[in-house]
């Protein structure tokens, strides 16, 4: 008889597994609330990160659309208070013509749209107009930042000083409120000057290289701005840069020669490039947050299904001592429970994975977002739930097996 | 030959606050492979502590337990498991069935601890269900059975692992005389038949006489063996 306790200990999991689903079945109303518990917090996990990489992915093509081939300078006074103080010295300025030069300066650089922006008051037949703000631009920004011309055309360089302007999209909305249909050729008051209408640009979408809102703005050529308006600064370029540029190296082409053309001046460049690695950074902290705010009620789920296996021992102590008197081993009541917690746990999370795959489906529907299967979030939302399974039905697992079958058997 | 059990001078006690409540006080005995043996003693005499320290259920404070020549007083939690699942058949007074699990599946619970394959482990109990006349009804749960049908399904129960000892705690208690009666037949049949050694504890003298051995116990001690 010695021999047999050298034996394989471990009991068969299957019929262990089928006595698990035989007594879920058995208390059906309290199973289907555990599993609906862990379900909800699994299919939170699962919609929260798939909406946050769906958000992501949308987030980035919108941002590639612009071009990934954009850097911004702006240029700021080193110590303008100083100057200022100064007072006789004119501050020194970059012009017109320094900014296109840079293109043959610093090689790599595709394009150059130099703008000032202005804050006259404007009006258009004596009423005045609420607008963003007044662009003076290049030729080259409306490659530079996409603007599409829906009436007339875009600012040329042929146009140097003349007083002319291209309207934004939501301007010439209003404008047509206010009963002008074909503001083409028709004229605008910026501060003292009469400026002609010579285009009208279509619906823009919004650039994070482009301080400003091209919809609500009016753009003039930035020579005449220059002219107008005498704080009417070129402190901000967008650039197009070759494919395949060496993005430090134009920085650095970039801060020399500004340096040379005027002292005193500080820039801050940022690429495309940096943008999308730092905004990838952060939405990556974004879903994180999701995830974790998911997980919570998916802890909450986890602490359900413990409630419910802590009922279930305390109801089935008397079968617990039964099976130990015919001979289960501790571990066997332990794995016997364990089995139930986890397949609560197992079944939640599946369904859970699908809740959630269905909710992030119909929020990528009503957001215009184009939709995806991840990988990443139905492995994450199954591997908690089951985890939670685990951790959650342990101790209830473990308290069942510590019971002396004595007091068990003799309990009503 | 050796004894199946033998029972060397075992005490218990239990503590009851920082007091030493003894309550069996030096308990020797054998039980002889082939007995139909009955433990008999008033309640609070103990036999209920002696029964559970003869099933593996409990162990004694002092005093040395053979169970087939092996001491197993000293022996693991899981050592105990095991012997119990495969020398020990217990019958209780109250059936102890497993209501969720039909009458089969039951009997099957003993092979379910040691791996049985499923269909050897159906046959098997199969074959002790008939042994008890309760095949016909091994597709029921133990709450569509009479008391005596339960307490025979829970004999088959402790029959089907083919153990050493049947031992019985008042099995014939919550039945009526004449179920009661059946169920004692059983037992004598299946001691004259298969030789199955059998263990009645009891507080029934009328039991006790219908065995071939009478220990009788009070006060924790063994005040007669005949």
């Amino acid at each position: 008889m010695e021999n047999h306790f050298l034996h394989k200990a471990g009991v068969d999991l299957i019929p262990q597994i089928k006595e698990g689903f035989n007594n879920l079945l058995s208390s059906k109303l309290r199973s289907f609330l555990a599993v609906l518990g862990i379900m909800i917090g699994t299919a939170s996990v699962v919609a929260m990160v798939s909406c946050g990489q769906l958000a992501t992915r949308q987030a980035l093509a919108q941002f590639k659309k612009l071009g990934t081939d954009l850097l911004s300078v702006s240029i700021y006074s080193d110590n303008q208070g100083q100057e200022q103080s100064n007072g006789g010295q004119a501050q020194q300025k970059l012009t017109v013509k320094q900014a296109m030069d840079m293109t043959t300066a610093v090689p790599g650089i595709l394009e150059v749209a130099p703008y000032a922006t202005l804050f006259n008051d404007t009006s258009y037949a004596g009423k005045k107009l609420n607008i963003g703000g007044i662009i003076g631009a290049t030729q080259t920004l409306q490659d530079v930042i996409k603007i599409d011309i829906t009436q007339g055309r875009f600012i040329s360089f042929l146009d140097k000083y003349a007083y002319y302007c291209v309207i934004g999209n939501k301007l010439a909305e209003n404008l047509k409120k206010d009963g002008l249909l074909n503001p083409v050729g028709k004229q605008l008051h910026i501060g003292k000057n009469f400026f002609t209408i010579i285009g009208v640009a279509g619906p823009w979408a919004e650039n994070s290289f482009f301080n400003q809102d091209v919809n609500n703005s009016i753009i003039i050529p930035l020579s005449t701005a220059t002219i107008i308006n005498k704080y009417a600064d070129i402190n901000n370029l967008v650039l197009k840069l070759n494919t395949g540029a060496d993005i430090p190296n134009i920085k650095d082409g970039i801060n020399k020669y500004i340096n040379d053309q005027v002292s005193g001046k500080r820039t801050f460049i940022r690429s495309a490039q940096e943008l999308i690695a730092s905004m990838k950074n952060q939405r990556k902290i974004l879903t994180l947050l999701l995830a974790l705010i998911g997980s919570i009620s998916l802890i909450v789920g986890g602490i359900g299904v413990m409630n419910i296996m802590l009922v279930s021992v305390v109801e089935r102590r008397k079968e617990i001592g039964i099976r130990m008197a015919i001979g289960a081993r501790r571990r066997d009541i332990q794995s016997l429970f364990l089995i139930e917690s986890i397949a609560l746990s197992l079944f939640g999370g599946g369904l859970g994975v699908i809740f959630g795959i269905l909710t992030s489906y119909f929020v990528a529907l009503f957001s215009n977002w184009g939709f995806t299967i991840f990988t990443l979030p139905p492995t994450i939302g199954f591997g908690v739930s089951v985890a939670i399974g685990i951790f959650f039905g342990f101790y209830p697992a473990y308290q069942a097996s510590q019971l002396d079958p004595i007091e068990t058997l003799r309990s009503d | 030959m050796s004894s199946l059990i033998e029972l060397k001078d075992i005490h218990k006690s239990y503590w009851i606050g920082d007091k030493e409540e003894p309550v069996l006080k030096g308990i020797n005995f054998n039980v002889e492979e082939g007995d139909l043996l009955s433990i008999v003693g008033a309640s609070g005499s103990g036999k209920s502590t002696l029964m559970n320290i003869i099933g593996l259920l409990d162990s004694p404070t002092s005093g040395e337990y053979y169970l087939n020549s092996q001491e197993v007083s000293t022996l693991t939690d899981d050592q105990r498991a095991l012997t119990r699942n495969r020398t020990i058949g217990f019958v209780f007074q109250s059936f102890f069935l497993l209501p969720r699990l039909t009458t089969l599946q039951n009997v099957c619970l003993p092979h379910l601890y040691r791996n049985t394959p499923a269909q050897e482990s159906r046959d098997k109990a199969m074959e002790m269900l008939q042994k008890v006349s309760m095949d016909h009804l091994h597709k029921n749960r133990p709450n569509q059975l009479s008391g005596g049908q339960q307490q025979r399904v829970a004999i088959a129960r402790a029959l089907v692992g083919t153990p050493s000892l049947i031992l019985a705690d008042e099995p014939t208690g919550a039945l009526d005389s004449k179920t009661g009666r059946e169920v004692m037949d059983l037992f004598i049949q299946l001691n004259a038949e298969d030789r199955t050694t059998i263990v009645i504890i009891t507080h029934d003298p009328a039991i006790a006489d219908e065995c071939k051995k009478v220990v009788r116990v009070a006060d924790g001690h063994v005040v007669d063996v005949s």
